[in-house]
């Protein structure tokens, strides 16, 4: 080989490097693009400062609405220019933590009452500051939302709505077994009893149809905790504050199910029709091809049914109690919130796009309406077309429910212990195990999880 | 010859880009592989022992010293720790034994000179080519209890077929039997240890009246116990650290049937955000692997009879 050959020039080396700066910056470049889902709107105009929001409202009429939420807000704020960033429903909460951690998270994003626990950890902006300097009427919210937005009693989210628990019954199906459609379950004794008058199962005990069981299609503990009489947590003494007795109630009343029907035989018809959200997004269904009759689900339900199921002649009510529980409430709500994450690189602007959407009544009739939820704000839940909604669930949910409602909670560790909560349940429905035991079990390494997450 | 601007016989420089520089060359070319072992191998590994006596979470880079607190608790206080590492177990007793046989019997066939051979080896290594995310999401239908193409067949035959995934007495042999259906490449590893066996061996053993089950027990068995020791190793591993097909499938259930090690990890870190605790269930789990490892080593390196 030549000497030549064997040498590389300066001239080269620097060749080589400008080379492999100009790939890199444009493998940067072209990564970007890759990051989100789809960015709305153009780049901000020299006057005003960017606002980067992620939802997963990404198709259908709820992200029309969103759209239309986001151009009224650039109309009203023409500092601001929003982006608006979709990331699917299930990985949004994940990547803003990886954003968060990474020190580039969004400057508002679209999550629930749950996250707010996230303040636990350092993962959010203290929104009080900003909630005291704008004089936010925080009164105006529902008693029950207003708690889930603050962590240690500092507002960390601004909600845009609150979503209660109906139980939806299909009318049809009463008629067909004799009960009157008209005279739903009000206790939680009544709904067993149609809920068993309404099941079909093979000679085998394969479920054909569904009359109603508690974990079709989710276990609903918090709300079905909440109908048997339970709290959660004592934001005074600041630890998980669990009615044990409601609760071994609780756990007995599932277990009565996995004797009846049999907690695999469920968990069949579960794995059978559990996919998508139980078809939620298509007429094939269950709850539009009357596979089950009786079932819980949020408020946000309700337009699917006339949009997936328009022949189905369906009917809500508030979650059924246990007759006997003084305490017990229609389950539990869930504000839908909107986040400043911490460490974003424009928490003014979060704080403002958080702001209008939780005070707007633009957004209000045009964006939670459509999403079949309701406004956070009294102000906002009494406007005309609030009470001009077709079906009556906005009445129901704004006059019956959500002023007797237990919230979520949002403590940090909530998650855990509802994980924990729904083990107990398996515990109980597969292995046959002492309700109290496994209460105990749950609630003492949910309390260790709190105090973890104290540091 | 002379390089471009120096003239014959002159003398170089001390600093110049010559072939003697070619160490700092090579260093040059490979160190954004070595500064990304570094950050994102080495580092972590020991950031993650460090982290393990720590009360830490992602968002908050300010780790508490908390000593031996998390390994403490997991072993004394966490059910789901016992749970989980009973489960991993289980996993990799079953896989190691049905992936084993179930491999060694097809490598067996696909070494014998049949028609179509090609064929048949690709459709057996082709679960290997099939996104795992893409496998399990057709498993789960496949194992529909109602609906699907496994209860199906049985039902032609009479059978009533189990729940599969739905229930907690079946799911862990569904997942076992889903990841032998995967196990493709140890089937090109055993193939490649049938194809290496002398055929004189057997002929001899032939003119010497041996019978099948000797043939293989004398000759085929201690030949393809180099293939046998590799797989073994690398399915115990795999088996161990084994999470996407079971976190898409069933996600630990049902009642934490199928919870292997790496899911409650997982959730853990991800889920609790307590990556402290995650830290020391990781080197808990980087324990065992080393230390059934070693084990196997001990007991098995010395009945490996390799060709010379």
């Amino acid at each position: 080989m030549s000497e030549q050959k064997k040498q590389i020039s300066r001239r080269d080396l620097l060749k080589m490097m400008g080379g492999s700066a100009a790939g890199m910056s444009l493998a940067k470049l072209s990564s970007l693009g890759g990051a989100a889902a789809l960015v709305m709107r153009g780049m901000p105009a020299a006057s005003q400062t960017r606002v980067e929001i992620w939802t997963g409202f990404g198709q259908g009429r709820m992200a029309d609405a969103m759209s239309g939420a986001i151009d009224q807000f650039a109309a009203d704020n023409s500092e601001y220019a929003p982006e608006h960033i979709i990331v699917p429903w299930g990985e949004i909460h994940d990547r803003v933590i990886a954003a968060t951690a990474a020190g580039s998270p969004p400057d508002a994003y679209r999550g629930w009452a749950w996250i707010v626990g996230d303040a636990a950890i350092g993962a959010l902006t203290n929104l009080q500051p900003y909630v005291d300097a704008a004089s936010v009427d925080l009164d105006d919210f529902w008693p029950a939302t207003l708690n889930q937005m603050k962590y240690q009693g500092d507002v960390h989210a601004m909600s845009i709505s609150t979503i209660v628990q109906f139980l939806y019954y299909n009318k049809d199906r009463m008629r067909e077994a004799g009960l009157d459609p008209e005279s739903p379950p009000a206790t939680i004794a009544e709904l067993d009893e149609m809920g068993a008058a309404l099941n079909e199962i093979s000679d085998d005990g394969e479920i054909l149809r569904l009359g109603f069981a508690p974990t079709v299609p989710s276990k609903h503990i918090w709300d079905w905790g909440a109908a048997h009489g339970s709290q959660y947590w004592d934001e005074s003494e600041g630890n998980i504050a669990v009615d044990e007795e409601a609760m071994i109630t609780l756990l007995e009343w599932y277990k009565g199910y996995a004797e009846q029907l049999g907690a695999e035989n469920l968990q069949a018809y579960a794995n059978t029709y559990g996919g998508n959200g139980f078809g939620r997004n298509t007429p094939q269904g269950i709850y539009y091809t009357g596979l089950v009759t009786f079932w819980v689900l949020g408020s946000w339900s309700y337009n699917d049914m006339g949009e997936y199921g328009p022949d189905v002649d369906f009917g809500v009510v508030p979650i059924p109690t246990l007759a006997s529980a003084d305490d017990a409430t229609p389950g539990t709500s869930v504000g839908n919130m909107y986040f400043v994450p911490a460490n974003c690189a424009n928490p003014d602007g979060g704080f403002a796009f958080a702001n209008f959407m939780s005070s707007s009544p633009f957004v209000a009739i045009n964006k939670a309406l459509p999403d079949s939820v309701m406004p956070s704000r009294q102000s906002l839940a009494t406007l005309p077309e609030v009470d001009q909604k077709e079906g009556g669930w906005t009445i129901l949910a704004r006059d019956e429910i959500l002023p007797n409602t237990l919230e979520r909670p949002s403590f940090g560790g909530n998650g855990f212990l509802g994980g924990a909560l729904n083990e107990a349940v398996d515990a109980v429905m597969f292995n046959d195990a002492d309700p109290a035991t496994v209460l105990a079990d749950a609630i003492d390494r949910s309390r260790r999880e709190v105090e973890r997450l104290r540091g | 010859m002379t390089t471009r601007g120096r003239k014959r016989n002159e003398p170089q420089k001390a600093n110049s880009w010559r072939t003697d520089n070619l160490p700092a060359w090579g260093l040059f070319f490979v160190a954004p592989w070595i500064i990304g072992f570094l950050a994102f191998t080495v580092y972590p590994f020991f950031a993650s022992l460090y982290f393990s006596f720590t009360n830490f979470n992602i968002i908050n880079f300010s780790p508490r010293w908390v000593g031996l607190d998390n390994y403490i608790e997991l072993f004394t206080a966490d059910p789901l720790f016992w749970t989980s590492i009973g489960n991993s177990i289980k996993y990799a007793a079953l896989l190691l034994v049905a992936a084993t046989i179930f491999d060694i019997f097809i490598a067996y066939l696909l070494s014998l000179n049949v028609k179509f051979l090609s064929i048949y080896r690709t459709i057996f290594f082709f679960p290997v080519l099939v996104p795992v995310v893409a496998a399990s999401l057709t498993w789960i239908w496949i194992l529909n209890p109602k609906f699907g193409l496994m209860n199906g067949l049985l039902d032609l035959l009479g059978i009533q077929g189990p729940k599969w995934l739905a229930s907690p007495d079946t799911a862990m042999l569904s997942i076992v039997f889903i990841a032998v259906w995967g196990s493709g490449r140890a089937v090109i590893v055993y193939l490649s240890g049938f194809n290496d066996i002398p055929r004189q061996l057997y002929e001899a053993a032939d003119i010497d009246g041996a019978s099948g089950l000797q043939k293989f027990r004398r000759i085929t068995l201690p030949l393809l116990s180099p293939q046998i020791f590799f797989n073994v190793i690398t399915l115990i591993i795999f088996s161990l650290q084994s999470f996407s097909e079971v976190y898409i499938m069933t996600q630990g259930g049902p009642a934490n049937s199928t919870l292997l090690y790496a899911v409650n990890l997982y959730n853990r870190a991800f889920r609790d955000y307590a990556m402290g605790y995650a830290s020391a269930l990781a080197w808990i789990m980087f324990l065992l692997i080393l230390g059934l490892t070693l084990i196997i080593f001990k007991f098995l390196s010395g009945k490996v009879i390799y060709e010379r």
